[in-house]
């Protein structure tokens, strides 16, 4: 019996060999693999403006073991913020970097001047998501994200728009949506259009370059959508599926979008971790319009540019009104 | 669910469940005893894992958790039947989280097992051989966006066990299983994209997902576990088991995992 229970523990002592936990607290291998995940899994490090291999190679010869784990976060949210990536973020158990905070990004929404100035029969159906109207033709729907279980966005969604039925133009504002489930920016989409239209592509990235096209797209839903003129309210804080909506407006033909250019992250996000257990996240699916654009790294454009930088937003919202212009 | 090992701390609950085993080893005393080979038992243990999804961490998560199981024996003079059936989940026991050396815990974890062996005794010798049906279910989840990862492995291989009398009321059994075909399932992607999550939301995608493999294209996975009985009466059956398990998967990123486990059943035999 001992000669098999020693066995026993021989296998065991060969097996925990196979499962080594190194390089926690090397930064060479923090950085080392960090790396590698990128290149493995983000389209971030496929940017345009992104060479890879030069930022990747100057992040690798600095993150010497010599560092502080401070510098070392200080150095690797520098190398993170190259890709300009608004989904990309970094958390330890002291700092975290949200990318956005350093894009030089202005939200072109104040929410107590739409609400005070420009709304009646505010109806706040969850937390995501508002809806009211401007005047009697004109209904008002914000969407703060398109978070929030699928089934039941879809139906507060669809009822909202029923509701609206009547009115004869409509305003939907992103202009600060953080993004969500792609499946609800589609059930709102679905009530807008009455007929099927592609709406974008998408492919994860794989280790030896994409997986297969997905195809995305909108077709009407229920037995009202709302094909009236319609107008979108887009910022640079309108991120992912917020943008993949913004898309989806781009197809539409009666339907504007106002505003300033969005993100310019489209794709999906996903999170790892790093050897040294921090946190971080990037964008790991191409996302291309159903022409074929790629909006990454760029946004999307507006019908109607408003610089966001230079408008003064505390006592009159200018995009909103030029929205009720454009309705009447 | 009431979470057992909640309300009782490990010393607390192995008293009582040494108290329910004398209770029932004292119930089970009195009676006719009436010969007949279908037996099943309810037993704990604890299972000590290490794991390391390539797909979802670079890190090695560790840690322990308490199965409960049950299992049902019914064994004639040249065959034997066994199933056995494993859960550790945090409905039911506490959730003790897997750790990594780097201060990381997983939200959450679960693992369940259900196993049939179909042996043949050989030449009447203590040895027995025969098929194995297993399926294993591991789910975990990471604190981080989108940290979902699991993997499930329902196999057929084959199983070997000697069973070694020491004394009437004593047997010595070591095993070893050998997977040859398995269905495996793991995340399609890196993440849950959106692919899968429409097929998901479609209901139709689930199995769609899982891949038939023969071993070791891709996979390998190895179980070895020695039993001792011990007879405490002519029905009662204490059961305590050591094993260890390995396996890899190599798709869509390499997860390995080890897990060591110890346990003891109460068994009744009808």
């Amino acid at each position: 019996m001992y000669s098999k229970l020693s066995v026993l523990i021989i296998l065991g002592i060969v097996l925990n060999s196979c499962l080594k936990n190194d390089n926690i607290n090397s930064n060479a291998a923090a950085a080392a693999d960090l790396i590698e995940s990128l290149e493995r899994y983000s389209v971030s490090v496929l940017r345009p403006n992104v060479d890879y291999t030069k930022v990747s190679a100057k992040y690798k010869s600095d993150a010497s073991e010599n560092i502080d784990e401070e510098q070392f976060f200080e150095l690797t949210q520098d190398f993170l913020l190259t890709f300009y990536d608004p989904h990309v973020s970094l958390s330890s158990s002291f700092d975290t970097l949200r990318s956005i905070d350093y894009l030089n990004y202005t939200k072109n929404i104040n929410s107590s001047t739409v609400e005070n100035g420009y709304l009646q029969n505010i109806k706040q159906h969850q937390s995501n998501i508002l809806s009211a109207t401007i005047n009697d033709t004109i209904g008002y729907l914000y969407l703060s994200d398109f978070m929030g279980d699928r089934a039941e966005v879809e139906s507060i969604l669809h009822r909202i728009i029923d509701d609206f039925s009547s009115k004869s133009g409509l305003i939907i504002d992103l202009r600060d949506n953080n993004g969500g489930s792609a499946y609800n920016a589609q059930s709102l989409l679905n009530k807008l259009t009455n007929e099927d239209l592609p709406w974008h592509t998408t492919q994860n990235k794989t280790k030896n370059g994409f997986d297969n096209v997905f195809e995305w797209n909108i077709g009407p839903a229920g037995n009202f959508q709302f094909t009236k003129k319609v107008i979108v309210l887009t910022g640079k804080y309108t991120i992912s599926a917020g943008e993949r909506f913004t898309m989806g407006a781009k197809i539409l033909p009666h339907v504007k979008i106002i505003g300033d250019t969005t993100a310019n992250t489209q794709g999906s996000v996903m999170g790892r971790e790093m050897y040294n257990g921090w946190k971080y996240t990037f964008t790991f699916e191409k996302c291309l319009a159903a022409d074929g654009t790629n909006y990454e790294g760029v946004g999307i454009p507006p019908d109607i540019y408003y610089d966001s930088k230079t408008l003064d937003l505390t006592s009159s919202d200018v995009i909103i009104e030029r929205a009720i212009v454009e309705l009447q | 669910m009431i979470k057992i090992f909640q309300l009782y701390s490990l010393r607390a609950l192995v008293s009582k469940l040494l108290l329910l085993l004398v209770g029932f080893y004292t119930l089970a005393s009195y009676g006719q005893v009436v010969e007949n080979n279908f037996s099943f038992g309810l037993g704990a243990g604890i299972d000590l894992v290490s794991f390391k999804d390539v797909s979802s961490s670079p890190l090695v998560y560790s840690g322990f958790g308490l199965p409960l199981s049950f299992n049902a024996k019914y064994n004639t003079t040249k065959t034997l039947h066994q199933l056995d059936f494993s859960i550790i989940s945090p409905s039911i026991t506490n959730n003790y989280p897997l750790k990594s050396k780097a201060n990381t815990a997983l939200i959450s974890w679960n693992k369940t097992n259900l196993n049939y062996q179909f042996l043949l005794k050989i030449n009447q010798s203590s040895n027995y051989v025969g098929a194995a049906v297993k399926a294993q279910y591991f789910y975990r989840t990471y604190n981080f966006l989108d940290g979902d990862s699991w993997d499930f492995i329902g196999s057929a291989g084959i199983h070997y066990l000697k069973q070694i009398t020491i004394t009437d009321k004593y047997t010595f059994a070591p095993s070893i299983t050998l997977p040859l075909l398995a269905f495996i399932h793991r995340k399609p992607s890196l993440t849950l994209d959106e692919e899968f999550l429409d097929d998901f939301y479609n209901r139709d995608g689930i199995l769609k997902y899982g891949k038939w493999k023969p071993v070791l294209n891709d996979w390998f996975k190895i179980e070895i576990n020695i039993s001792n009985e011990f007879k405490i009466s002519k029905r009662i059956t204490l059961l305590a088991n050591a094993g260890a398990g390995y396996y890899f998967i190599n798709f869509p990123e390499k997860l390995t995992t080890i897990n060591y486990q110890i346990g003891c059943t109460a068994s009744y035999q009808f």
